[in-house]
C-alpha cells in the first residue's frame, strides 16, 4: 500500500521548512514536480506518509515561479491526500487570506501554527482547541525545533494520519472565517512591534539606511573574499594531498588520469563550495533576521532605473560568488520581464571563478606597486562588471516593448527576529548540494575533455604545445591576434571555457612557470617579469576587459536555457558576450597599444 | 475645514509622514491582489511611517506589520486621513 501524501504549505518565513527538517532529519530528496522543471523536497516519515515541503506561498493566487508551483501541486487534489497549513502564530492575522484558500479545498487540513517560543516570551497563549472546534480541522501549536518530540503534536498528527488512511473528509463548521485572534494581535503587536520599529527608525532611515545597508554590503564580500578563503585553501590542500598521492601509486597505469584529470576535474567546482555555502548562509540570515525585505526596500528605486526591482537584489549579489545559484533565486521574482532581464544580466556579475583570473592580470600589470593601489584596481574591476550588468539591464529594458506597470514592490516588511541559524546552515547546504548537483557534472566534464585535449597527442616531451588544443589555439590565432595574445597564452585563453580559473594553471603550464611563483592573493608582492613574461600591459587590459564580459562558463549556458526555457536566450547569450568581450579587449588592446 | 477635508478620499502619495489614514480600496487589480495576501485590505488603518528614496518608496505601518510600496503603487491607493 503507498503510503499517503502531506503537503506542507505556508508563507514564506512561517516555519515550514524548519518543521519539515526537524521532522524528516536529513532523509530529504528533491522530486520533481510533474509539468515543473523546478524541484520541491519530500521525504518519509516514520514509515507512515510521505511529507511535501513546497516553496513559500502568501496566497494560491500566484505571483512568483515559486508561488506557481505551490499552486500547481496544490491543484493537482489527486496526487495528495493531506494538507498540513502552517502559519506564523505572530503573523496570523495577515496570513488567514492562507487559510480561506485552502479550507476551500475541501481536503484534509491541519493547521500548524508555530512561534510558539516567541508567544510565550510574550506571555500571550492561543486556545487551539477552540479553534479546532470552530473550523471542524484540528490546530495545533509548536516550536518547530521541538516537534519532533512534542507529544501533543505527535499524537494529533497520528490521529490525522489515520483519517488519512480512512479517507475521511473533513467538516468544516464555520464558513464565515472571521479572523478569531484580534485580541492575540492586540497584544502581539505592543510586543513585538516596539523594538522592530525602534530599528527601522534606523534601517529605514531616508539619509541613514543606506549607507548601513552599504556597510553590511561591504562585509558581505568581506565574507565571501577573506573568511571562507582558508576554508578553500583547505579543500585546495585536501584535493593536492590526494592528487600527489594518488600519483605516487600504482593503480593499473590509471593513476596519472585519476592526479592529473579527474582529482583536479572534481576540485575545480569543489573548491568554490565553501564560498558559496557562506553567501547562502549570509543571505539566509538577512532573510531570516527580516532585514533582506529591508535592503530590498532601500535599494528598489535605484534598481528601477534599470528596469529592475529590488527584489532583484538577491539573484545580483548570488551572482557574485556563482551565476548557478543567482539564476536559481530569480524564480522568486513576480515579474516575467524582470526575471529575464535578471537572467540575462547574471553572467556578466563577477562570480568568483574570475577572481584567481584577476588577480594574476592585475598582478602582473601593478605588481610593484603598493598594496592600496591593486586593491583599488580589483575593486575598479568588480565596479566595472557591476556597471557593464546594470548598463546591459537599462538596455534590454528599452530593447523590450513598454508595459505598463510589470513588476510590484508592494513587500511586507517583517518584524525582525533572531534566525534560527539551524535551519539557516541546513538551507544554505541544500542550495549548495544544488549547484553541486547541477553544475558539477558539466565542469567536471569539460574540465575531462579540456584535459585530454591538452594531453593528447602525446609527444616525446609529453608537451602541451603539441597537442590539439594547441593546434586549435594555433588554427584560431588570428583571432587572438588583434587583441595581443599569442599562441601559447591563447590555449589557456580557451582553457579557461571548462572552468575560467584553469586559466592561470594553464598559462603556467604552456609557459613551464612554476607555480609558486604565481601570486595567490592580491596581497602578495609579486614581481613583474617574474610571471606573465609574453604579456604586454595592453594585452593584459584587454585581457581583463575579455575576462569581466565573456560568458565561458557552460553549465551556466545549459542552465539559462533550462530556467528562460528557449536555447535561443541561452545562445543568444553566449554568442553575444563573447562577441562583445572580443571587440571591447580589441578596442583596449588598440587604444592602450598606442602609449 | 480639517474634518470637511478628512471626509473626502486621497490618494495614499498624497499623506505626510506620521499621517494616520483608514484604506478605502487599491484602484489596480495585480495591486490589489497582492497586497490582499498582505492583509492590506479595506478598512485597514494606516500610519505613513516612512518615505525616503526621493519621494519615491513609502513604508506604511499597519495594525500588526509594515508594508513597502513604490510611489505609483501608493498613488493607486485611495485613503481616508483620520
Amino acid at each position: 500500500m503507498s503510503l499517503p501524501k502531506i503537503l506542507l504549505i505556508g508563507p514564506p518565513n512561517s516555519g515550514k521548512s524548519s518543521l519539515f527538517r526537524h521532522l524528516t532529519g536529513v532523509q530529504v530528496k528533491s522530486v520533481n514536480y510533474p509539468g515543473s522543471t523546478m524541484s520541491i523536497q519530500s521525504a518519509i516519515w516514520r514509515d507512515q506518509f510521505e511529507l511535501l515541503d513546497t516553496p513559500g506561498a502568501y496566497s494560491l493566487n500566484a505571483q512568483t515561479e515559486d508561488e506557481r508551483l505551490t499552486q500547481q501541486v496544490i491543484q493537482s487534489t489527486e496526487s495528495y491526500q493531506g494538507i498540513w497549513l502552517v502559519l506564523d502564530a505572530t503573523q496570523i492575522k495577515r496570513q488567514w487570506g492562507l487559510f480561506q484558500e485552502i479550507i476551500k479545498l475541501n481536503k484534509p487540513v491541519m493547521v500548524i501554527l508555530t512561534m510558539k517560543d516567541l508567544l510565550n516570551a510574550l506571555d500571550v497563549s492561543i486556545d487551539v482547541n477552540q479553534l479546532s472546534q470552530q473550523f471542524g480541522v484540528p490546530w495545533t501549536c509548536l516550536q518547530t525545533n521541538h516537534a519532533a518530540h512534542d507529544l501533543n503534536f505527535l499524537a494529533l498528527t497520528q490521529k490525522f494520519v489515520s483519517q488519512l488512511n480512512e479517507g475521511s473528509r473533513p467538516m468544516v463548521l464555520d464558513f464565515s472565517y472571521p479572523h478569531p485572534l484580534s485580541d492575540l494581535d492586540e497584544k502581539l503587536t505592543y510586543g513585538l512591534e516596539s523594538w522592530s520599529l525602534k530599528w527601522d527608525r534606523l534601517a529605514l532611515h531616508p539619509v541613514w539606511g543606506l549607507p548601513l545597508f552599504t556597510l553590511i554590503l561591504f562585509f558581505i564580500f568581506a565574507s565571501l573574499f577573506w573568511v571562507s578563503d582558508p576554508l578553500m585553501i583547505m579543500v585546495e590542500s585536501g584535493f593536492e594531498f590526494l592528487q600527489a598521492w594518488v600519483g605516487s601509486i600504482d593503480l593499473w597505469g590509471y593513476q596519472a588520469f585519476l592526479a592529473e584529470a579527474l582529482i583536479p576535474a572534481i576540485s575545480s567546482f569543489v573548491v568554490f563550495v565553501p564560498q558559496i555555502t557562506m553567501l547562502f548562509v549570509i543571505l539566509g540570515f538577512l532573510e531570516a533576521s527580516g532585514y533582506m525585505a529591508r535592503g530590498v526596500t532601500l535599494l528598489d528605486h535605484i534598481l528601477k532605473r534599470f528596469g529592475l526591482s529590488g527584489r532583484a537584489f538577491a539573484p545580483l549579489i548570488a551572482g557574485y560568488a556563482c551565476a548557478i545559484p543567482a539564476i536559481l533565486s530569480t524564480r522568486q521574482l513576480s515579474s516575467t520581464r524582470e526575471r529575464k532581464l535578471v537572467l540575462w544580466i547574471t553572467p556578466l556579475l563577477s562570480c568568483s571563478a574570475r577572481l584567481p583570473v584577476f588577480i594574476f592580470l592585475v598582478q602582473s600589470l601593478w605588481g610593484q606597486q603598493s598594496v592600496v593601489w591593486r586593491v583599488l584596481a580589483l575593486f575598479v574591476i568588480y565596479l566595472l562588471s557591476t556597471a557593464m550588468a546594470m548598463s546591459a539591464a537599462a538596455l534590454v529594458n528599452r530593447l523590450l516593448p513598454p508595459v505598463k506597470q510589470d513588476s510590484l514592490l508592494a513587500i511586507d516588511l517583517p518584524w525582525y527576529r533572531q534566525p534560527a541559524m539551524g535551519k539557516v546552515f541546513y538551507d544554505a547546504l541544500l542550495r549548495s548540494r544544488d549547484f553541486v548537483v547541477r553544475a558539477g557534472p558539466v565542469i567536471m566534464t569539460l574540465s575531462l575533455l579540456m584535459w585530454g585535449l591538452s594531453r593528447y597527442p602525446q609527444s616525446s616531451g609529453g608537451e602541451i604545445t603539441r597537442s590539439y588544443l594547441a593546434q586549435l589555439s594555433s588554427w584560431m590565432e588570428p583571432v587572438f591576434s588583434p587583441i595581443g595574445v599569442d599562441g601559447k597564452t591563447g590555449i589557456a585563453v580557451l582553457s579557461a571555457f571548462a572552468a575560467r580559473e584553469v586559466f592561470v594553471s594553464t598559462y603556467a603550464l604552456v609557459h613551464a612557470l612554476e607555480p609558486d611563483t604565481l601570486p595567490e592573493s592580491i596581497l602578495d608582492d609579486a614581481q613583474v617579469g617574474n610571471f606573465a613574461p609574453n604579456l604586454s600591459n595592453a594585452t593584459r587590459v584587454a585581457l581583463i576587459l575579455f575576462f569581466i564580459v565573456a560568458l565561458q562558463c557552460l553549465s551556466t549556458v545549459a542552465l539559462q536555457a533550462k530556467e528562460s526555457g528557449s536555447w535561443s536566450f541561452a545562445l543568444g547569450q553566449l554568442f553575444i558576450f563573447n562577441g562583445v568581450a572580443y571587440f571591447l579587449a580589441w578596442l583596449a588592446y588598440q587604444t592602450v597599444s598606442l602609449f | 475645514m480639517t474634518e470637511l477635508n478628512n471626509m473626502f478620499p486621497v490618494q495614499l502619495d498624497q499623506l505626510g509622514v506620521n499621517q494616520r489614514a483608514e484604506v478605502i480600496r487599491v484602484l489596480d487589480h495585480p495591486l490589489q491582489t497582492r497586497l490582499m495576501a498582505l492583509g492590506f485590505t479595506a478598512g485597514v488603518k494606516i500610519l505613513l511611517f516612512k518615505i525616503f528614496g526621493g519621494n519615491q518608496t513609502y513604508i506604511l505601518q499597519l495594525p500588526s506589520q509594515l508594508i513597502a510600496l513604490r510611489q505609483e503603487e501608493a498613488a493607486l491607493i485611495e485613503v481616508r486621513s483620520l
